[in-house]
């Protein structure tokens, strides 16, 4: 049977495979790399992938997939340690041009942070300036872009902030430490949304909060996408996340990523070794029947040390002498579906992850 | 606490260890990489060098010549002469050794009472950690160099030892209550937690598990004390203070000041070279410490 | 008879800080006996983590005692007060902080066995610590012993620290959100080791978490105590309190967890809560300390009587007025008077 074999499911690809119209922000082959001590560590090692307008997609991976390093490469906010080996990322801006993310200079760098993309970190208490108030923090990002109509910006931040759940008279004022964990993420996200971003990146956005803040914070991300229709990325170690907000998955192992597709695709019908592990590891909570949990056999890989062919085949049950040699292009398996793996066929979600012991 | 970040589960083996060296191979090997800390560490060298074998290249000729007093540097006298004719670079190959000795015993010894009292002030608290640090600030409270003087006064400076144990006696409620602060930091570590829910006992604690978790903040210190224990012996050296003999650049200037070498123009240097050898010695140990610094925070480093 | 390992009686303990007083365990009474497993399960300021600290004998309850195998912790001889210490140790949630990390993984794991004459010199230590590190899955351990914590991935740290704590051959073990900060897929196999070490050595777990997916999956076979701002709400047999939750908070947090699953997740029912208002510790609210987010909230009752923790039938305990009522433990107006010599300020 004939297969699709495309390399990166983007709009460079043959027509039929997106679902809406335009496209926001298309990364190609792109290359992260740090330096340290014993070598260059390659941190992001051939991303491609688009987002569309109006969609929200989720990056989904553990420590060392290089999730946060690309979010961060994308705003230009890389450590000095850090720099972009090759590839590209373009972003489509609202009046309709397209920018070299990569080779933006200061001024225009500026002008794309906070008014195209606006990332949300994911320690809310590291993003907000301490010893400003609420209320400045506001100002300061709006003046900042060239909008000094104070009054205006109070409007707006209010607005922003009753979207939130948030009380704008008793938040405005007060300062960061005066406000709990859950309250001050939520600051951050009106923040972010001040300037009407088109893409809002966030990072671990549910992280290091309660179970009910979480669940607030998620209500409330939700709630705002329905009502400003804004586009979102979002970067977790949690699949659970990406079940609630997302359209679209992409799991991401050592830097690359193995698995892209529509979201029910991706849970109900994984098609990489990788994603099966990730679901088998996480129990549905609610209902009195147990699941038995497996996790996935071996450790994560050394980054400065990956080994040919396949990342993930040290710890794959389906692996063979191909994997172990080459490494597995991003293969189309179903509509908008792609996964990098040579054996997808015989990835089978009802069969649980073999192992359990390290 | 609710969900926290995981951690990065990678194996970063290579990129810290080199299981082979020990750590103070590996540190050695960081300081001379390091311009600043090699050329502190190059002159330090140079100095104990110096002091080791200084006096047997520079052949010594200390017999009072008065016909020779306060002559210019010439080819004869490479820094001139002092007041009694004296050869002054012989004065100054020899004059480190004592300095440097007493320095190191002194720093050693305030180094050691501060890091014991300290770690034991911050571990066990209560009325030990206030009587701790009410002698230590009694003691930090009083001028240093009074107190060296009176010390110097009471008890007959029969060696160089004893000299260092007043400046040590002098100088360790500084350290002490940097020691303790770290201390009380690390004392809230999991590990050490982990040690005392294993009932490993108090001092097993403080001196298996806390002090190696600060040597690099030890080793930093005590190359300061150094510094300021040479600077102590040369307050009590210039003020006469110290009845001891010898030759030692401390004793130059107290005699090059007093024996009027400032009026005479030939005699310059013999005021000068005691003052420049213990400038460049300091500096030296400055950059190294400044440099150590570096190396143990690697925040503070470039790029 | 056999006394619980572990007892908690009526257990108050308060913090005073600058800026006034925070009870962070409010008058909690469990017991935990041999070869158990428990989960006490709540988010922050639950009071879980001081729970455990005055398991491990790190802290004194305010009032109220502790006991371990029936001995009052703070009324211990000293030979029992040895006994105790070495029989119950604890696993961190940092793997990067629970190490030392000057001190290479053979020499952490000697120095307990040494230090307490448990083997006779370095040969017979190293056999033992080796044999440690097997118990917990890292082979070989030969490779393991040279090496320092950095070198280490965090789960492989976590197992040391378990094979730490088991150096003493510990009865109880205390995990504090011990895999919180692994990943994922690495956790599963830690909650397994875990499991086997108590079916192969007899080991009680008291499991703290935040995470009801890891009290789901080690606890099953135990109990769950769910906690909420330093009351005890709720507890009883794990898949009697996860399956059908009495209490309203364990219902709320059930129904707020996202599931790795979009139609569930999108289907499931959220419980909604009067308020999102977390409580303020240093002000709570009067009467049962859930009235102001209650979806039960009955007014005059719940915020003047505090609920009292009870039996309500089934080996399930639960902390609320209105279960209480439900399940035909007491009448209404009795609730109001049983309760009443109990209402806090």
């Amino acid at each position: 049977m004939l297969r699709d074999r495309v390399t990166s499911p983007t709009k460079t690809s043959p027509a039929g495979e997106r679902l809406e119209e335009g496209i926001v922000l298309a990364v190609q082959d792109l290359w992260v790399e740090y330096r340290t001590r014993a070598g260059m560590m390659q941190a992001v090692r051939g991303v491609t992938f688009d987002v569309r307008a109006g969609e929200s997609i989720a990056l989904i991976g553990e420590s060392g997939s290089g999730k946060s390093t690309l979010g961060l490469a994308l705003l230009g906010l890389l450590a000095r340690t850090a720099r972009v080996a090759q590839g590209a990322a373009r972003f489509r801006t609202k009046d309709g041009d397209t920018l070299n993310l990569l080779a933006l200079h200061n001024e225009q760098m500026r002008r794309f942070r906070w008014q195209e993309c606006a990332m949300v970190f994911q320690s809310a208490l590291n993003a907000l300036n301490p010893v400003l108030r609420v209320a400045d923090h506001f100002q300061d990002t709006a003046r900042a872009h060239g909008q000094r109509e104070d009054a205006r910006t109070r409007a707006r931040a209010a607005e922003l902030l009753r979207m939130v759940q948030l009380d704008p008279d008793r938040v405005l004022p007060a300062f960061p430490h005066e406000l709990s964990g859950g309250m001050r993420q939520r600051v951050s996200i009106a923040l972010g949304l001040l300037l009407e971003p088109q893409l809002l990146i966030l990072d671990e956005p549910t992280t290091a909060l309660d179970i009910l803040t979480q669940r607030m914070i998620i209500d409330v991300i939700r709630a705002l996408r329905q009502r400003l229709q804004f586009t979102m990325l979002f970067i977790s170690h949690d699949l659970s996340l990406a079940a609630e907000l997302a359209d679209r998955v992409a799991t991401m192992y050592a830097g690359q990523i193995v698995e892209i597709g529509p979201v029910r695709e991706v849970f109900y019908a994984p098609k990489h070794p990788y994603t099966v592990g990730l679901l088998d590891a996480v129990p549905p909570i609610a209902g009195d029947e147990f699941t038995p949990l497996t996790s996935i056999p071996g450790s994560p890989p050394n980054l400065l040390d990956i080994p040919p062919g396949c990342p993930f085949h040290p710890r794959c049950r389906y692996a063979t002498e191909i994997c172990a040699r080459q490494a597995p292009p991003l293969e189309r398996v179903a509509e908008d579906h792609y996964t990098a793996c040579f054996h997808h066929d015989q990835v089978d979600r009802n069969r649980p992850f073999a192992g359990g012991t390290q | 606490m609710a969900q926290m970040a995981t951690t990065p589960d990678t194996v970063p083996a290579s990129v810290v260890a080199r299981p082979t060296t020990s750590r103070g191979a590996a540190t050695l090997r960081l300081l001379l990489h390091n311009k600043v800390g090699a050329a502190g560490f190059a002159i330090f060298l140079f100095f104990v060098l110096l002091a080791i074998f200084g006096p047997l290249i520079v052949s010594g000729d200390t017999t009072t010549n008065l016909t020779q007093i306060y002559q210019a540097p010439s080819s004869r006298h490479i820094f001139g002469t002092d007041y009694e004719g004296r050869d002054v670079l012989v004065q100054i190959v020899r004059g480190g050794r004592s300095i440097m000795i007493v320095g190191a015993l002194a720093a050693l010894l305030s180094t050691a009472i501060a890091v014991t009292f300290g770690a034991l002030s911050a571990f066990i608290g209560g009325w030990l950690d206030s009587l701790i640090l009410t002698v230590a600030d009694v003691v930090l409270t009083i001028p240093y160099i009074i107190l060296l003087g009176v010390l110097a006064a009471f008890i007959k400076l029969s060696s160089p030892i004893l000299l260092a144990f007043i400046i040590a006696a002098v100088s360790w409620p500084t350290l002490l209550r940097a020691v303790r602060a770290q201390v009380l930091s690390l004392k809230e570590r999991e590990y050490i937690e982990a040690a005392r829910m294993l009932d490993l006992g108090t001092p097993y604690i403080i001196f298996r598990e806390v002090i190696p978790n600060m040597m690099s903040y030890i080793v930093i210190n005590f190359v300061i004390a150094m510094t300021s224990a040479i600077y102590g012996q040369i307050i009590l050296y210039f003020l006469g203070l110290v009845p001891l003999a010898g030759d030692n650049w401390g004793l130059m200037i107290n005699l090059a000041y007093t024996r009027g070498a400032l009026f005479f123009r030939n005699s310059l240097w013999y005021i000068l070279s005691p003052i420049l050898a213990i400038s460049l010695l300091q500096l030296s140990l400055v950059m190294i410490s400044r440099s150590l610094e570096e190396i143990f925070n690697p925040r503070l480093r470039e790029g | 008879m056999n006394d619980p390992l572990l007892a908690f009686e009526s257990v108050r303990r308060e913090f005073v800080t600058r800026r006034g007083r925070i009870h962070a365990v409010d008058d909690i009474s469990l017991a935990i006996e041999q070869g158990e497993i428990l989960c006490l399960v709540g988010e922050s300021g639950s009071g879980k983590t001081t729970m455990a600290r005055m398991a491990a004998g790190l802290l004194r309850p305010t009032s109220g005692v502790v006991r371990y195998a029936g001995r009052d912790l703070s009324a211990m001889t000293k030979a029992e007060t040895k006994t105790y210490r070495r029989a119950v140790q604890i696993v961190h949630q940092d793997p990067y902080a629970s190490l030392n990390p000057v001190h290479t993984i053979g020499e952490t794991l000697r120095a307990p066995l040494l230090h307490h004459h448990l083997v006779r010199g370095r040969r017979q230590a190293d056999d033992r610590a080796a044999e440690l590190l097997s118990q917990v899955e890292l082979t070989p351990p030969e490779n393991f012993l040279t090496k320092h914590p950095h070198q280490l991935s965090g789960g492989q740290r976590q197992r040391v620290s378990i094979a730490r704590a088991l150096a003493l051959n510990p009865r109880i073990i205390i995990a504090d959100e011990a895999v919180s900060m692994v990943d994922v897929s690495i956790r599963v196999s830690l909650l397994n080791t875990m499991l086997r070490l108590r079916d192969e050595l007899g080991v009680t777990f008291l499991f703290i978490t935040h995470d009801l997916a890891v009290v789901k999956y080690f606890a099953w076979e135990g109990n769950v105590g769910v906690m909420y701002v330093g009351n005890l709400v709720e507890y009883g047999r794990t898949p009697q309190v996860i399956g059908t939750p009495l209490h309203p908070y364990t219902r709320a947090l059930i129904a707020a967890i996202p599931e790795a699953d979009p139609d569930m997740t999108q289907a499931k029912e959220k419980l909604q809560l009067r308020s999102i208002e977390i409580p303020n510790l240093l002000a709570l609210p009067t009467g049962c300390v859930f009235h102001p987010r209650c979806p039960l909230f009955v007014p005059g009752l719940c915020d003047s009587v505090a609920p009292v923790f009870m039996d309500v039938g089934e080996g399930r305990d639960v902390a609320c007025h209105v279960v209480a009522r439900e399940r035909g433990r007491i009448a209404m107006d009795d609730a109001a008077g049983c309760a009443g010599e109990r209402a806090t300020a």
